[in-house]
């Protein structure tokens, strides 16, 4: 891998050379190949480069382990590029490539994971998805659409970042935390949410998590019979179908075609002139997927959305 | 027990000393102890139609598994791979009907996804069977393998075959495949028939407002007509008929057969049953088999019913079986367990699962607080059970 890298690497500067000074970014992401999640991003940076005239390379360790990734790292830093976006899911691990790198003078754009520590490392900044504020912009707009009492379902219950989800719709909502731990089996999510809404009938807006969950969570508000609002976190094609048929009112997109594209284009600014730089973190979500463009975002799924 | 003798077989007993020596006797106990203190913590809500039904799918998916895990335990073994076995079925069976048959033999039925995946995980129940008999290893940790084994299996196929490790937005198949119906649809309507029927006359003459009050709501609800005045829930789940037959299947091999006194045999005494011509080998790999079928079935109904799969599915279920099993009075060691004890811990295990959702004011991570106090009760009460049947042995 070190060597196949430290080709491409090579081929890359001749090439840059070639063009004369032409801007090369290195892109790192902790994807084992097969998520599909992250061939999206990959195409964001792409399209930005292409944008700005600048080249992009790939790369991610087929392994998934910590330390083959923070060897990726070093060997980016090693070829000199003009910076390098990598996502942060250990900090304690890739903590030291990404310091060397910094002191080494290469600007570094944290992106998806790692917010909490990508200032510490010296990176210029994060690009992603601050689940707290998703689930404060999902409470707001369910309370903006009718809701007085909510309920969140949660599948993971010890998953801090799903936590975060529910908290923060709460506070966006107004009101204590009733959260409820719905495990990852279809029948128990439909069964448990059931008995949470015939516990308390006043619950009249559910948020669901994640897209399984919600698509089990509808079985069982359609079983009460619950005139519920139901708002649900990610991309399914289950969940698509949902909101296009009404039976659910948005789902929260962290857009992590964001987290490829805006990367290149902070950087890129950033060598050219004099350190450009916005004055905050780049949050890529929440966006809102909902009827009105659930059919363009489905058409969309897997390339750009 | 010094002063037993021979002449103590002919006393008569009342029923009440008879019922009192059924090994069943400590999880029935617990069973009503749960039913009648969720009844009234939930205000009745926790059996009302849409409840009753909710709770028998639970409690009917758990003994399904329980009923497999405990025929085994029974005769002696383990088999910690059937949550494994589960997210294994459902991933078979979800991917054939997304992307088709393998080797590109044409588009999946519900019945041919549901038959391949059957015969494989019969036949990967055959395999650890055959390394457990041939090897003389513990079927812990043989089995504790495949956990891991079929685990990983499941997660690397969704993503090469599917990309993503969840399968959803498939077609409803119970709309046009009878089969997909017998597994994930609606059974026994006739019951919730009748009780809008009961409901109706009850009702009879009332004249409600257009916008109905909670507890009007509630009053409806268990006479099983929904907010709008008509019928509201109109069947179990099929699952529910599944259980009774495996469970009755498995009822009537144990107490009517000879290969239940092949189990009980096998699990009380390898050697001595083996002196004795029993195929202990064959009875132990048959119903390592006998759990895959009952994980394929648990995938099945989950599968037909949702229309969907994702590779957590079955997470954890092992264990889950394994303490209804031991709730039910199955005994650790082997040769000593009934099923009817095992339906009786599945429902009781299978509300305490679903108990603590109709009480709003307690948080629902208690729930795994009850199922660990429930079961190390249940040991205890059965272990004193046990003793004076078995006269302290």
């Amino acid at each position: 891998m070190k060597f196949m890298t430290t080709l491409v690497a090579g081929a890359a500067i001749l090439t840059g050379a070639a063009a004369f000074a032409q801007e090369r970014y290195v892109m790192i992401t902790h994807t084992q190949g097969t998520d599909p999640f992250w061939p999206v991003v990959e195409k964001g940076g792409r399209d930005a480069a292409a944008a700005v005239g600048a080249t992009l390379e790939y790369n991610f360790d087929v392994s998934g382990d910590m330390a083959a990734m923070a060897a990726l790292i070093e060997a980016a830093a090693a070829s000199n590029p003009d910076g390098i976006i990598v996502s942060l899911p250990d900090a304690d691990a890739l903590g030291p490539a990404i310091k060397a790198a910094v002191a080494d003078g290469i600007p570094v754009v944290t992106m998806n994971s790692g917010l909490e520590s990508s200032a510490e490392l010296g990176a210029l900044m994060h690009v992603g998805q601050p689940e707290r504020l998703a689930g404060e912009a999902a409470g707001g707009r369910a309370k903006a659409e009718g809701v007085t009492n909510g309920l969140c379902l949660n599948q993971e219950a010890f998953n801090t970042a799903l936590v975060d989800r529910c908290e923060g719709y709460f506070s966006g909502l107004g009101g204590d935390l009733n959260m409820i731990d719905v495990s990852n089996d279809p029948a128990q999510i439909e069964t448990r949410t059931a008995a949470a809404l015939q516990a308390d009938s006043s619950i009249d807006g559910v948020l669901a998590v994640g897209p399984h969950v919600c698509e089990a969570a509808i079985k069982a508000i359609e079983a009460v019979g619950a005139d519920v609002h139901l708002a649900c976190f990610d991309l399914s094609p289950g969940v698509m179908d949902m909101i296009e048929n009404g039976q659910a009112s948005f789902t929260i997109d962290q857009q992590q075609r964001l987290q490829g594209y805006m990367p290149v284009i902070v950087l890129h600014l950033y060598n050219n002139h004099a350190g450009l730089l916005p004055g905050n973190n780049i949050a890529s979500g929440p966006g809102f997927v909902d009827k009105s463009n659930a059919a363009a975002v489905k058409e969309l799924a897997g390339i750009d959305r | 027990m010094a002063d037993r003798s021979e002449s103590d077989r002919l006393a008569q007993e009342t029923w009440v000393q008879r019922l009192v020596r059924r090994p069943e006797i400590g999880a029935f106990i617990v069973m009503v102890v749960i039913i009648v203190a969720l009844a009234f913590a939930s205000d009745g809500k926790a059996f009302n139609a849409l409840g009753l039904k909710n709770n028998i799918k639970i409690i009917a998916q758990y003994g399904i598994i329980a009923t497999g895990a405990a025929m085994l335990m029974i005769a002696g073994e383990f088999d910690l791979s059937i949550g494994s076995m589960i997210g294994f079925a459902g991933m078979s069976m979800a991917l054939m009907l997304k992307w088709g048959l393998p080797f590109g033999l044409g588009e999946a039925t519900p019945f041919l996804a549901f038959i391949i995946t059957l015969a494989m995980t019969l036949t990967i129940g055959w395999v650890i069977g055959t390394i457990v008999v041939r090897s003389g290893l513990s079927s812990f940790i043989v089995t504790l393998a495949f956990l891991f084994f079929l685990r990983g299996t499941t997660e690397v196929a969704f993503r090469l075959i599917n990309q993503s490790t969840q399968v959803s937005g498939l077609p409803d198949y119970k709309e046009d495949s009878w089969f997909a119906n017998i597994l994930g649809g609606e059974v026994f309507g006739w019951f919730y028939d009748a009780w809008f029927w009961l409901g109706q006359k009850m009702v009879a003459g009332t004249e409600f407002p257009a916008r109905l009050p909670g507890e009007t709501i509630d009053y409806l609800a268990a006479l099983n007509i929904n907010r709008r005045l008509e019928q509201w829930v109109t069947g179990f789940d099929a699952r529910f008929l599944w259980f009774i037959v495996i469970a009755a299947v498995a009822y009537f091999i144990l107490s009517r057969t000879q290969l239940g006194n092949w189990i009980y045999a096998t699990g009380d005494n390898k050697e001595a049953a083996r002196a004795n011509g029993v195929p202990v080998n064959r009875v132990k790999v048959g119903l390592f088999m006998f759990t895959a079928f009952c994980a394929t079935m648990f995938a099945a109904c989950q599968v037909f019913d949702t229309n969907t799969s994702d590779a957590a599915k079955g997470n954890l279920m092992e264990l889950f079986a394994i303490a209804i099993a031991v709730v039910g009075g199955t005994l650790m060691t082997g040769g000593f367990g009934s099923i009817i004890g095992v339906v009786f811990g599945a429902i009781t295990v299978g509300l305490v699962a679903n108990a603590v959702f109709f009480i709003p004011e307690i948080d629902g991570a208690w729930f795994r607080v009850f199922l660990g106090s429930i079961l190390l009760a249940a040991v205890f009460a059965n272990e004193r059970i046990r003793k004076r049947i078995t006269g302290g042995i």
